[in-house]
């Protein structure tokens, strides 16, 4: 081929350009620290990195909703454990109600049962974040209140349970101040065993409408035989269930029914305070409630092993998914480095050393003697 | 016979002084001449376009010595090789210097682009599924929503303002093609007056082949030479851009459809044609597919995806109940990635989203927000093989595999234009040697020529001293 002065200058230029980009591209990987910086370095790798990152901002998230349902799940289980040991303090006074040793009197026992009893309905109260914790998912009411609520005129109905059946029933309705407002008496509906609904106008003792606002009640029932009946608070949530993602697909169910939780231990307190108030003979009422009370506590503490076996659970999904991420992690990151920073930076020293060769090449043909500076 | 009685003729001219004279002259002219020649070549040694020329030195008839021509030593197959070469590499210059901008747009960081916005907003849910009635988880999510509207809409809008650039390179590069035929025509012109005037065609040539290689980088052409040397171009669907000194113009044309320009072909009567999907090469070329092909595609699958995640959200939504109880509202309004936001009533009250499956599960009911976070699992895409995520992957992929692709094409293409620069260099440019050379032997013949001037002096002294 016929070489000529003009094309060895133009292939030099040329091959210094592509030299230096090449260059370029060496000193990029070196200085950003990765081999990939753009999409087409590697556009497979690149696919693979934003799926793993994605997945791993995804596991990230399983992490972080695991560690609210384990709060969660501490909150209650103290919760249910304070309840279960307040049961077991009222069964204690069943039993020496029962058995007379103690040298309390019936009304101090009375007292105490009452304690306890408004101790496990505040615990069934709970609050948590921003509402109640055992309503369900009406966390926006408490779980077991006798409360009522007029708005823009209309009063709610007044629901209550009941023991057993009532010849006649008597509620006294108090407002924000303590003062009765309104006292209604029912012989008829309202009376039957469980819960209860009555409507009322929403009207004071005088006939006149009372401002919106909630008020709770009181509620006094009595049977045929004169004996008092024990009520209670009717459960105003419902059934509920927090469900809680802790994986692609997967979700575990935190139970926060109120009703199903502390609706037997209210139920058997009320009944055993009534009772206790009531009764003429102690051995009838101790056999009747330390049973009872026995299968309550069981009942809470079959749900604390609930709680404990959903928590080794997520312990569980936690484990898996650390391990998860910490190997998406390291897998994002080597396709990041790709062969890595000494590999890197041997690339940039062979770039550097062959775009001197080319520039050296490049000075010692252009500035060569030719035909001319021999003549 | 004849011939014997030629050759004798002759050989009595020559024997005479002034036939002698008149050789020695000859060949003195012819010298200088091809000095001239040589002169002319080593000069242009850089010149781009320049094609070295040749003085053919005959014998005349005389017996003397003639400069006959001044030839252009030029390879017309290496120059067609380059021009198509050349189109080529328009071509893929022109969709490396624009289809980098498109993959700007889609070089997600950790923390930034539409793989993070996304991841967010499924994040965002989760959190409103824990605690449905927790007004910042709610918060939260009507910003993660807005921030992922935001990175669709501005992807989409980057790509609309990178086609409307490439639409003002496509207008630029067809001024410079009108310029460019405009100028092949003048020099046709003057090419066809030198040669009826007989003077010099051949740096009108050099200028037209510069010309026409610069004009086969904007577009595929085909060319033709007629005897004269002026040069006809055609479009590759056969459009004719110049004949002789007569050129037709490449207009534009605004589509109705997309908003850019169509290119057209203007007849002589003036009336335009569109033949925008002719041309497939040369940086025009380039541009109409990186305009008109890849950036469409891209934004197609953008907007398939934007309009799934509006659709699945909001079929959720719309079934779902609010903190108030109430049925849910849309949650995102738009159907594309350009136009896709949060309903406005959501991001000014957030407690609008329908977190809740069922209207008595308010406040603490997340479920409808737990089945808008397992979204971001469901197989929504590709035959229900890809979820959102992959699906968004797979498509930065495809554009960082495209941009790979542009730039070992071009860089290939670059090679070959070498490739060919070199063949064509080979034949026509000038070797400083070649000249210096041919230099010596110049000035020794017309040193010597010089020399029988000065013996036929002496002769003729001789003579005249007898």
């Amino acid at each position: 081929m016929r070489i000529t002065n003009s094309m060895m200058a133009r292939n030099m230029e040329y091959w210094m350009a592509k030299q230096m980009e090449k260059l370029n591209d060496a000193s990029t990987v070196v200085a950003s620290g990765q081999e990939i910086n753009k999409p087409s370095d590697d556009p497979s790798a690149t696919a693979q990195i934003l799926t793993d990152r994605a997945t791993i901002s995804e596991y990230g998230q399983y992490e972080s909703n695991i560690s609210y349902a384990q709060t969660w799940i501490k909150t209650s289980d103290t919760t249910l454990s304070a309840v279960s040991s307040l049961l077991e303090d009222a069964k204690d006074i069943v039993l020496s109600v029962s058995s007379g040793d103690d040298a309390a009197t019936t009304e101090q026992y009375v007292t105490l049962l009452e304690s306890i009893y408004e101790q496990v309905i505040d615990y069934a109260n709970s609050i948590y974040g921003s509402g109640y914790m055992y309503s369900g998912n009406k966390s926006g009411d408490a779980a077991f209140e006798n409360s009522v609520t007029i708005s823009s005129g209309n009063p709610d109905s007044i629901v209550y349970d009941l023991a057993s059946a009532a010849s006649s029933v008597t509620i006294e309705i108090t407002d924000s101040d303590g003062n009765v407002v309104r006292t209604l008496t029912s012989t008829t509906t309202g009376t039957s065993a469980g819960s209860n609904t009555l409507t009322w106008d929403g009207l004071d003792n005088s006939g006149n409408a009372l401002a919106d606002g909630d008020y709770t009640f009181t509620v006094t029932a009595i049977d045929s035989s004169g004996n008092d009946v024990a009520s209670r608070p009717s459960y105003r949530g419902d059934d509920g269930g927090k469900e809680i993602i802790i994986g692609e697909n997967s979700t575990v169910t935190l139970n926060n029914d109120g009703s199903e939780l502390f609706g037997d231990a209210i139920k058997v307190l009320s009944q055993a305070l009534t009772a206790l108030k009531d009764t003429d003979n102690d051995t009838i009422f101790a056999s009747d409630f330390s049973d009872e009370l026995s299968d309550v506590i069981n009942g809470i503490q079959a749900q604390e092993v609930t709680l404990s076996n959903i928590t080794s659970q997520l312990t569980n999904a936690t484990d898996r998914l650390d391990t998860l991420i910490t190997s998406l992690t390291g897998q994002v990151s080597d396709l990041l480095l790709g062969s890595g920073k000494e590999q890197a930076a041997v690339e940039l020293t062979a770039q550097e050393t062959a775009y001197e060769t080319t520039v050296s090449t490049a000075a010692s043909v252009l500035k060569m003697n030719t035909l001319k500076d021999y003549i | 016979m004849e011939d014997d009685l030629l050759t004798k003729k002759e050989k009595t001219k020559m024997s005479t002084i002034s036939g002698i004279a008149n050789i020695a002259l000859s060949a003195l002219n012819t010298y200088a001449a091809a000095i001239s020649v040589t002169s002319t070549n080593i000069a242009n040694s850089e010149t781009t376009g320049y094609t070295r020329r040749q003085a053919v030195i005959e014998a005349s008839g005389t017996g003397g010595v003639d400069v006959t021509e001044v030839k252009r030593i030029y390879d017309s197959f290496a120059t067609n090789q380059l021009l198509s070469a050349n189109t080529d590499l328009g071509k893929w210059e022109a969709e490396q210097e624009t289809i980098s901008s498109v993959e700007g747009v889609f070089s997600d960081t950790e923390d930034y682009g539409l793989s993070s916005a996304m991841s967010d907003f499924w994040d965002a849910w989760n959190d409103v599924a824990n605690d449905a009635s927790d007004s910042t988880a709610r918060s939260v999510l009507a910003s993660a929503a807005d921030t992922l509207a935001n990175t669709f809409n501005s992807m989409s809008s980057d790509l609309s303002n990178i086609q409307n650039d490439i639409d003002n390179r496509v207008v630029e590069t067809l001024n410079s093609i009108n310029e460019l035929t405009a100028q092949i025509a003048d020099t046709n012109q003057k090419i066809s007056k030198a040669a009826a005037a007989g003077t010099d065609t051949n740096t009108l040539k050099d200028t037209l082949d510069s010309l026409v290689l610069e004009l086969s980088e904007l577009v595929d052409i085909n060319t033709s030479a007629d005897s004269a040397g002026q040069v006809s171009i055609q479009l590759a669907d056969g459009k004719i851009l110049v004949e002789g000194t007569k050129t037709w113009s490449l207009s534009t044309t605004t589509n109705s459809t997309t908003g850019l320009q169509d290119i057209t072909w203007v007849s002589e009567s003036g009336s335009e044609t569109v033949i925008t999907d002719d041309i497939t090469s040369g940086k025009l070329g380039g541009y109409l597919e990186v305009r008109d092909e890849l950036i469409p595609s891209y934004r197609e699958q953008l907007d398939e995806l934007a309009a799934s995640i509006i659709d699945h959200i909001n079929a959720l939504q719309t079934s779902g109940y609010d903190l108030n109880g109430d049925a849910g509202v849309s949650f995102f309004t738009g159907g594309s990635a350009a136009d896709m936001a949060v309903n406005s009533a959501i991001t000014d009250d957030p407690s609008l989203i329908a977190a809740a499956a069922t209207a008595n599960g308010v406040p603490d009911d997340g479920s409808n927000a737990t089945a808008s976070a397992e979204l971001q699992n469901s197989l929504l895409f590709n035959s229900s093989t890809a979820t959102y995520s992959d699906y968004y992957a797979a498509l930065v992929s495809k554009v960082g595999a495209t941009v790979d692709s542009i730039n070992t094409y071009y860089s290939s293409q670059s090679d070959t234009v070498e490739l060919y620069q070199n063949q064509r260099d080979s034949v026509s440019s000038v070797s400083l040697d070649e000249e210096t050379t041919k230099l010596l032997l110049y000035q020794s013949a017309y040193s010597a020529s010089a020399k029988v001037m000065s013996y036929l002096d002496e002769m003729l002294q001789t003579l005249i001293e007898m």
